[in-house]
């Protein structure tokens, strides 16, 4: 009784569901962003200072948005990753730090945080976050910058004001280049006043093709016209200068090292790092060319000039293109758009009745052209709201990247992922359905398929091993495809391993194809040993489930030896799918129509009946028959079926006896709310009229293969 | 709202229409009291045959007039079947069947109420007829040992005999049923 209820608007609410999926995503980038902060640092290089400015402004952004919604304690805490961050940027620490695994657990204490706040089930200790501040701090407190460093920059031939005008960014990202050996190239560049932005930016993107800007000024020269603007570039470069100015296409004369001396002094002169002590081994071999930091995902053309970006405009403004929408919004656009439709159905009814009389016949045609427009503006609505819901996969293959990576670093294989077809779009919800399913999948290939790097060099393949996720559509569905150069499935083992589990008898006779299926069945790992990785037999039964839950199905295929392959098949949405509806005895079903390969009448003379089952003959090839109404439990006059639905998905086709064929409908699907959580053959409901509810049908449940019939009884 | 100092019970007629608006006034009430010096409850009454049961009316969202119901496979029988409520899909109890009491056809007065999470639609429970929204004294609700009707887990006094309080997440708990 104490349950207070809010008086219906959710404001408050609101704001901190936006604050909290606004943060959350943030957060993935920061996670992912470290990772990569942690391959680069385990494989001895310098961070990029792209990835550490990315990873700054990242937290830079999680603080003023904790700050604006008044999370205070969140925003401290991003306040002190942002230090951290802006140390490392500005190398006054290094990234051996020991300010830098702090920020690791920043991270993952501010998702905790977050947790918390969106559905309270898990609460952060009280005072972690004081608590993990002072360490940060504390970790700060580090040695200051050398100082005698500043004579290497004011060894280059440069004017004094410009050196002046450097910010603390761009006079470290100077030292570090100079250390590196590299030259420093002052570059000048006189652009036409209406359109600058784009010479420079084509300017600054030849740079930062060999290497890196350090600084774009604006300098006030006498020489050209009013109407120009001059500028001048410094740029860290392997190249001299002659060279610089010929891969610019520029004149030599716009381009003159300033290292000279400098270069040769700092070089020699084996300066320590900045601060902590870092390997010598590592200093004295940079890697060659460091400049071009690890592709973004998004082409990068003309975005040399972001060097050093001046604040977080950047940011801020892809931030404001997009907007942030909860899916249930979304969910219930597609309800109105989904109850249009019926209305739109009961106006056709009306419009039938007045055509059919005389009278009314002219107004019916009239009202028939309206209701003809109606129906296609009605169709383009729908098609954009499904259109919002899509999302690419980018983001679950990040995640699938991220945990390779993770793998690769614990298992000690070598594994390259191929990833092909992120930008395939899906149903937001199938995508998040997706994830679990699909960490799952690589999980098995890190663990089970690929072999160690001795195993494989004896077997003659790569020691590196390559799991390969490819992503396409295919008319309405979207086919993803899992496949390693591993070991292979032994169907030999499988088979022992079923046999020993009760789940076939010895003496069954099972093809290839059946055999590998049983991977799917609960409780059989081929595996003896648990690893920590994919645990025991739990796995491939609940990425099948997972996925025909979706509406999908899954495929296996695998040569001992070679590798396996794993498909899975995902209608695009779930939101909207169009359906045959099919009458037996009184009462209407749906059938997803993806899944319907054809339909025909039925003709009793090519039905034989074999043991206990039926078959039809199908242009030559025996379609096993199955009576919807006894497969569902119903009671109707078995005399009735007149009409065959031929269903299937991948390779299995089932005909289905139904009595009536009432044509296609688009169906809006919704789940059955109740106490019966789950009926098998039914995927939910959907309604067309004022007629209620029409159950849809889940075909692929009723298609279902013998094997897994048995084990089931 | 303002009376809160009357103790006894207080029954309000309505026709099916206004429900839905009683029921969310209803609910507004019983939050405003419910940090008073005594703990009160609402409970929406309802009857199967001459019998009247009760259920917290903070878990109805709804009191529709039977609509069509489709039929679903291979359900546990007290399961009717799914209604349709403007789009949502909601399976609909046979509260007669679930409670093992012998069967009549729906009437005109037949009603589903709809339970709710959260506003979001749970389960419909199919009754002969709604009657009204009482508002009782906690201590006015005598709880039920085990031995007696498993469904029902308090007995309030009404007139002369007692509205039967329904346990209503022993009642949706389905499993075992035939």
């Amino acid at each position: 009784m104490s349950e207070i209820q809010g008086p219906g608007g959710s404001g408050p609410g609101d704001v901190q569901r936006e604050f909290v999926s606004e943060a959350e995503e943030i957060l993935e980038r920061l996670g992912s962003d470290l990772e990569d902060l942690a391959d680069q640092r385990a494989s001895g290089g310098e961070p990029s200072p792209d990835l550490v400015n990315r990873l700054f402004r990242s937290a830079h952004t999680l603080k003023g948005l904790a700050g604006s919604v008044g999370l205070d304690a969140m925003g401290e805490l991003a306040h002190r990753m942002e230090d951290v961050l802006d140390g490392l940027r500005l190398g006054r620490i290094t990234i051996d730090s020991p300010a830098v695994p702090l920020i690791h657990e920043a991270v993952s204490l501010f998702g905790t945080l977050l947790r918390e706040l969106s559905d309270a089930t898990e609460e952060a200790e009280p005072g972690a976050v004081s608590a993990l501040c002072a360490r940060i701090r504390e970790s700060l407190v580090a040695p200051a910058a050398a100082d005698g460093e500043t004579d290497a920059l004011l060894r280059l031939d440069l004017e004094r004001g410009m050196l002046n005008a450097l910010t603390e960014y761009e006079e470290h990202r100077l030292r570090e280049s100079l250390r590196r050996g590299r030259r420093i190239l002052r570059v000048e560049a006189s652009f036409d006043l209406t359109d600058f932005e784009q010479g420079l930016a084509t300017l600054t993107g030849g740079v930062s093709e060999v290497g890196e800007l350090l600084s774009t000024l604006p300098s006030a020269g006498s020489e050209g016209s009013e109407l120009e603007i001059r500028f001048v570039l410094l740029v860290a470069s392997e190249l001299d200068a002659p060279a610089l100015a010929a891969r610019l296409g520029i004149e030599p004369g716009q381009v003159r090292e300033v290292s000279g001396g400098a270069r040769v002094a700092s070089a020699s002169a084996a300066l320590p790092a900045p601060a902590a002590p870092t390997a010598p081994a590592r200093a004295a071999t940079p890697p060659p060319v460091a400049a071009t930091p690890p592709s973004e995902p998004l082409g990068d053309a003309g975005g040399g000039g972001r060097g050093a970006p001046p604040e977080d405009v950047e940011s801020l403004r892809s931030i404001s293109a997009t907007v942030r929408v909860d899916i249930r919004k979304l969910d219930e656009l597609m309800n109105l758009v989904g109850e249009l439709a019926i209305q739109r159905g009961q106006l056709a009814a009306i419009i039938a009745r007045l055509l059919a009389e005389a009278s009314t016949a002219r107004i019916g045609s009239e009202l028939q052209k309206v209701l003809k427009r109606l129906e296609r503006k009605l169709h383009d609505l729908q098609s954009g709201v499904l259109e919002v819901r899509m999302v690419p996969l980018q983001q679950v293959f990040e995640k699938l990247s991220r945990a390779s990576r993770r793998l690769q670093r614990d298992l000690g294989k070598r594994v390259r992922l191929e990833l092909r077809g992120a930008e395939t779009e899906l149903d937001k919800l199938i995508v998040e359905e997706l994830i679990d399913p699909l960490l799952h999948l690589v999980r098995n290939a890190f663990d089970h398929a690929i072999e160690s790097p001795e195993e494989r060099a004896a077997a003659g393949k790569p020691v590196e091993g390559t799991i390969r996720i490819e992503a396409s559509q295919r008319g309405n569905h979207v086919a993803i495809e899992i496949s390693d150069d591993g070991r292979g499935i032994d169907p030999a083992r499988v088979r022992a391993r079923a046999e020993s589990a009760g789940l076939v008898a010895a003496a069954d006779v099972l093809s290839q194809r059946e055999v590998l299926d049983l991977v799917f069945a609960p409780g059989l790992s081929t595996r003896t040993e648990v690893t920590e990785t994919s645990g025991r037999g739990v796995g491939m039964d609940v990425v099948r489930a997972n996925v025909t839950a979706l509406g999908g199905r899954v495929e296996l295929d695998s040569h001992l030896g070679r590798g396996t392959r794993v498909t899975l098949t995902l209608p695009i949405t779930l939101a909207i799918i169009q359906t045959l509806l099919v009458r037996i005895g009184d009462q209407r079903f749906a059938i997803p129509l993806s899944s319907v390969l054809e339909t025909l009448r039925l003709d009793g003379s090519h039905v034989q009946h074999s043991q206990d089952r039926e078959l039809l003959n199908l242009r030559g090839e025996p379609l096993p028959l199955k009576d919807l109404a006894q497969e569902l439990g119903l009671a109707a006059d078995r005399a009735k079926r007149a009409f065959v639905v031929v269903v299937g998905l991948g390779e299995a086709r089932v005909g289905v006896l139904v009595d009536k064929l009432e044509g296609q409908q688009d169906a809006v699907v919704k789940p059955i709310q109740g106490p019966v959580t789950h009926v098998r053959g039914v995927t939910g409901a959907t309604e067309f009229g004022d007629h209620g509810a029409v159950l849809v049908l889940d075909v692929t449940a009723l298609v279902e293969d013998p094997v897994r019939r048995r084990e089931a009884a | 709202m303002s009376d809160t100092s009357t103790p006894s019970s207080r029954g309000v007629a309505a026709g099916a229409a206004t429900w839905e608006s009683l029921a969310r006034s209803a609910r507004s009430e019983s939050a405003a009291t419910a940090a008073g010096p005594s703990r009160w409850r609402q409970l929406l009454t309802f009857r199967l045959g001459e019998d009247p049961y009760a259920v917290p009316i903070e878990r109805v969202r709804e009191i529709v007039r039977l609509p069509t119901i489709t039929p679903m496979p291979r359900v546990p029988a007290c399961v009717r079947g799914v209604i349709s409520l403007r789009g949502e899909m909601v399976e609909v109890i046979d509260l007669r069947r679930r409670l093992g009491m012998s069967e009549i056809a729906p009437s005109r007065t037949s009603r589903v109420v709809v339970l709710h999470d959260d506003g979001r639609a749970t389960s419909g429970l199919l009754v002969d007829g709604v009657n009204d929204v009482m508002r009782v004294p906690e201590e006015a609700i005598s709880e039920t040992t085990a031995s007696e009707e498993a469904h029902v887990c308090g007995l309030c006094e009404r007139g002369n005999g007692f509205v039967s309080l329904l346990d209503v997440d022993r009642v949706l708990d389905l499993d075992g049923e035939r």
